[in-house]
């Protein structure tokens, strides 16, 4: 799940966006990425879609669950 | 303008626990009355109908909706059908409705039907719904 998060983090900084820009760009609150970022909130896929067409990657860039992360 | 699925999510789960703090305290409210300080129902007609408005749009709407999983009404029905002979019965004789043996089948044959058409009503929402999304086996 953390590393789930740190692949959102890692697009949203490699695409020069604040949590505020792609907040407004996936259309929900700031606090809401901030809770994405961190694990505290399961996005739907709306949301998902919306985030990975923001930062300009797909699904699976930002939300995939390797093997070995799956295990722990 | 911002339609945040968190906030949506978050407001939802906070009306449904508030749903149920009220809902239990009515309850527990309806009981004391009739049980504790004894009165008679024309006195909390007005607290049990609303009791009993909010108990069926919450039951007519999940079966309605698919919100239930079958094998466990299934199942729940097993012990909850006769819990509900039993009671009713059991009110039945406390406010002394039962005088004779034809009292007592009267009243088990009328909590039988009543449970029956819930049951049949039930039933055909949840066949309604399935057929609606067009799930059904």
């Amino acid at each position: 799940m953390k590393n789930k998060v740190s692949k959102v983090k890692l697009a949203r900084v490699e695409s020069d966006l604040t949590q505020a820009q792609l907040a407004e760009k996936a259309g929900v609150t700031r606090q809401t990425i901030g809770l994405i970022e961190a694990g505290k909130f399961n996005p739907s896929l709306r949301l998902c879609l919306a985030i990975a067409k923001a930062l300009d990657k797909t699904l699976d860039d930002l939300f995939w669950i390797e093997e070995e992360e799956n295990d722990q | 303008m911002i339609n945040d699925e968190r906030i949506r999510s978050s407001i939802t789960k906070i009306t449904s626990q508030v749903f149920v703090i009220w809902y239990v305290l009515l309850l527990a409210s309806l009981l004391y009355r009739q049980f504790y300080l004894g009165q008679p129902l024309r006195q909390y007609w007005d607290i049990v109908v609303i009791f009993c408005i909010g108990t069926s749009y919450g039951t007519i709407s999940m079966f309605a909706r698919g919100a239930v999983y079958k094998n466990r009404i299934t199942k729940c029905a097993k012990w909850s059908v006769p819990t509900l002979l039993v009671t009713n019965v059991a009110v039945a004789y406390f406010r002394g409705h039962i005088e004779t043996i034809g009292d007592l089948i009267a009243s088990i044959i009328g909590g039988a039907i009543g449970i029956a058409l819930l049951g049949i009503l039930l039933f055909f929402l949840y066949r309604r719904w399935e057929r609606k999304i067009d799930v059904s086996e």
